[in-house]
């Protein structure tokens, strides 16, 4: 503050306001040196209750979050809800027990609470043809089925045409194109790869070409092309309540005779 | 002497592959579309679905049908007509092994057709709906080369060009 008032242009006023201001530093200095040596009061006795009143609400609600927690625990024992997924496969085994109730070899069911067949020629057509618009649903025409890269594996068991001991099966799908004219269908073509012998190695390929049925959740494939090792058809139904588990077999293209069978998950 | 067989086994056999429609694929084009025809229900979807298939190609072709309501397919009006296109057509695909007959019921069809100014897209629009739904309604064992060349033999004898 000095260098500031020993300028020539400094008031008188000024100058006695400065003595003032550190006056009072100087007395606050002191007042805080007195106050720095006496002894801290002790808490009254009032006081103190207060603050067992108060450590004693804490401990009891430390308790009670004990508690809690351990009946948490207990409750986390007793097994958790059960997975979404297990329980549209279940339904879906249950309503493939019931069957559809539809007769003819194209027709499918609408879905729903009133049971309705249509011909699978109608559905996701993006005409309404059942009376709830199932035909039309945006789940029931999925196209992620038979989306390009799709594989579907599974162990087959053969129950004739070979005498394969159970071995992988997968079938890829490697084009996928949907007419626009006609769209009940979706055409693909895929690969079905069946991994013989896992000593050797030996893989027997053979391409196909086939569709999906949106109506029957079905995936048609049959051999294709001439560089083909193999003569078999693979048929999928995607009947398990989602788009990533089939029954599948490995048929007989002209006759349909089954010749194997496997559970396919997509991967 | 082995170089003339040679080309006359080419010969034959590019004469053999020139006949569009032969024999042998007119007999299985023929229990092939007998598969497809089908009969009750199925016969009227597959139907449907093709007439479904032609309207969606041609949309402006339904004005042709304005007299068997072809605005909706599902009309039992239009189920009809529809019923009695694949019935004429039923009929000349079963004919296709007796070559007299087939001409006598192509010629029916053309007196049919004849004034009523249906362009040839039109023609066109229905053998592919029928291409593209045939495979759907047989699901198995079809010949698409065999359907397209004897279609047409059919679609030509209906324009009669």
């Amino acid at each position: 503050g000095r260098g500031q008032h020993s300028a020539p242009s400094g008031s008188e006023r000024s100058v006695v306001g400065c003595n003032s201001i550190i006056a009072m530093w100087y007395l606050l200095l002191l007042a805080g040196l007195a106050a720095a040596s006496a002894p801290a009061p002790e808490p009254s006795f009032k006081e103190r209750r207060l603050q067992y009143i108060v450590t004693n609400q804490n401990l009891h609600v430390d308790k009670l979050f004990d508690d809690i927690k351990s009946l948490e625990k207990k409750f986390s024992k007793l097994g958790g809800d059960v997975d979404l997924k297990k329980v549209r496969h279940i339904k879906a085994r249950v309503s493939n027990l019931e069957g559809d109730g539809c007769e003819g070899e194209h027709e499918a069911q609408c879905g729903g609470d009133v049971p309705e067949c249509i011909s699978d020629l109608f559905f996701c057509d993006g005409h309404k043809d059942c009376k709830n618009g199932g035909d039309e649903d945006p789940d029931t025409c999925s196209e992620a089925i038979a989306h390009v890269g799709s594989s579907y594996t599974g162990l087959a068991s053969w129950s004739s045409c070979e005498q394969h001991q159970p071995h992988h099966a997968v079938v890829v799908i490697t084009s996928s194109h949907r007419e626009d004219d006609f769209q009940p269908r979706i055409l693909v073509k895929g690969v079905l790869t069946l991994e013989v012998d896992e000593e050797s190695h030996i893989v027997k390929t053979t391409q196909l070409s086939g569709y999906y049925n949106f109506g029957q959740r079905e995936l048609v494939l049959d051999p294709f092309g001439e560089k083909t090792t193999g003569n078999y058809g693979v048929r999928c139904e995607f009947n398990l309540g989602d788009d990533d588990h089939a029954d599948c077999e490995i048929v007989i293209p002209s006759s349909l005779h089954v010749c194997a069978h496997f559970n396919a998950e997509r991967h | 002497m082995k170089f003339l067989i040679v080309v006359l086994v080419a010969l034959a056999s590019v004469a053999w592959a020139d006949e569009k429609c032969d024999i042998l694929t007119r007999l299985k084009f023929k229990s092939q579309w007998n598969r497809a025809y089908s009969h009750g229900h199925s016969r009227e979807d597959f139907a449907e679905a093709i007439w479904r298939a032609i309207f969606a190609q041609a949309p402006s072709a339904r004005d042709k049908f304005k007299r068997v309501h072809g605005e909706d397919t599902s009309h039992p009006a239009f189920k009809a007509h529809s019923l009695r296109v694949l019935a004429g057509f039923d009929i000349a695909i079963n004919l296709l092994d007796q070559t007299d007959a087939l001409k006598a019921e192509l010629d029916h069809l053309e007196e049919q057709h004849k004034g009523r100014n249906i362009p040839d897209n039109y023609f066109d629009a229905f053998e592919t709906a029928l291409l593209h739904v045939a495979p759907a309604q047989l699901g198995r064992c079809w010949d698409k080369e065999a359907w397209k060349e004897c279609t047409e033999l059919i679609i030509h004898g209906i324009e009669g060009h």
